[in-house]
């Protein structure tokens, strides 16, 4: 099945990209949608998406279709979901 | 919440225009006269809210932030100017909005707000307006907002991009359920426009209006963001986490 990932702010930076639709196995969690963008892209973002043992890293703010979805939530994604990665900014 | 504090006749002249909308009106006014809220470092966010917050008559400001102005702050910091670099950038933000509104009481505190101080700089204030580059000062804001169960505005920027939410203690998620821990990637300084730190923080300022004389729909509970570069504006409810180390028990 397909999702469609958004990235703001650093992590769009980081991804090189502001919007992707990316093929993952039917049934994954969130946790996994994040592991798998983190195997095969820069160093970069991988810091903002994992720590250091590979788990979802607890500053990201992730939606799905415009809700709140918690890091260890292991409801399955769904064909067509949107899922958005907000980057924790400040100001200055 | 703030007490009202009667107009005198050169206030009802000054804020005529705003005390003409339906539900604010006169009442509004005077709730505003009373109120007093912390702004929480006067960079690109805290001037453009501090100038707003000023120009619509609240009562009293306090600004915290150390330094003193640099050349690479006048792109956005715009209660700072040319012939002020090198010097206290809280004194130039103070002159700039005593300019503006000779009647309003500005409390200007050279340091960042910080564990040390933030109890007693939000025991001076209705109201917290987050405008820190730094998840420390934040967190130590975010706290001490609720234990004094005081509204705190958060704003934040990046590039064209920015972020808005208005946390009311125990009602809202606070910025500890959002962000548990110091975002590990994060730097003070960073990519954006003076045009973007401005409209977030003229948002910033009318969220506080509007919880302090109590009209219209603050942004509690949702996270407003926008990217100024294709103009994308959205709302998205986010949830207080039952765990939270801050406000889970709260």
């Amino acid at each position: 099945m397909q999702v469609t990932v958004e990235y703001t702010a650093q992590i769009k930076r980081a991804a090189g990209l502001a919007r992707e639709t990316l093929d993952i196995s039917d049934g994954a969690t969130l946790t996994q949608l994040i592991t798998q963008i983190a195997a095969d892209r820069s160093e970069a973002l991988q810091r903002m998406l994992v720590t250091g043992e590979g788990v979802p890293q607890p500053t990201l703010l992730v939606f799905v279709r415009d809700e709140q979805m918690r890091l260890d939530d292991s409801t399955p994604l769904a064909d067509g979901d949107v899922v958005t990665f907000l980057s924790p900014i400040s100001g200055g | 919440m703030p007490e009202r504090q009667p107009l005198t006749d050169e206030e009802r002249a000054v804020y005529e225009w705003q005390i003409w909308v339906d539900d604010f009106q006169e009442a509004g006014q005077e709730k505003l006269k009373g109120s007093s809220i912390l702004v929480s470092r006067v960079g690109g966010l805290g001037s453009v809210v501090a100038y707003e917050l000023a120009a619509a008559g609240v009562g009293k400001l306090v600004l915290a932030h150390a330094g003193n102005v640099k050349p690479s702050d006048l792109n956005r910091q715009l209660l700072m100017t040319h012939d002020w670099l090198g010097k206290p950038r809280v004194e130039s933000a103070e002159r700039r909005l005593k300019e503006l509104n000779p009647r309003l009481e500005v409390v200007a505190v050279e340091e960042n707000v910080s564990e040390d101080n933030a109890a007693a700089l939000i025991e001076q204030v209705d109201l917290v307006i987050d405008c820190a580059p730094l998840f420390p000062e934040r967190f130590a804001m975010n706290r001490q907002a609720v234990v004094q169960n005081k509204p705190l505005v958060e704003c934040a920027m990046y590039d064209l991009e920015a972020q808005l939410t208005t946390i009311i203690p125990g009602q809202t998620p606070c910025l500890a359920c959002l962000y548990p821990d110091q975002p590990p990637e994060w730097r003070r300084e960073f990519p954006v426009f003076g045009a973007v730190s401005g409209t977030v923080g003229c948002m910033a300022a009318m969220e506080a209006i509007k919880v302090l004389s109590g009209f219209g729909e603050p942004l509690a509970g949702s996270l407003l963001t926008f990217d100024l570069r294709d103009m994308s504006f959205a709302r998205r409810r986010i949830t207080r986490n039952p765990g939270c180390a801050v406000c889970g028990q709260a």
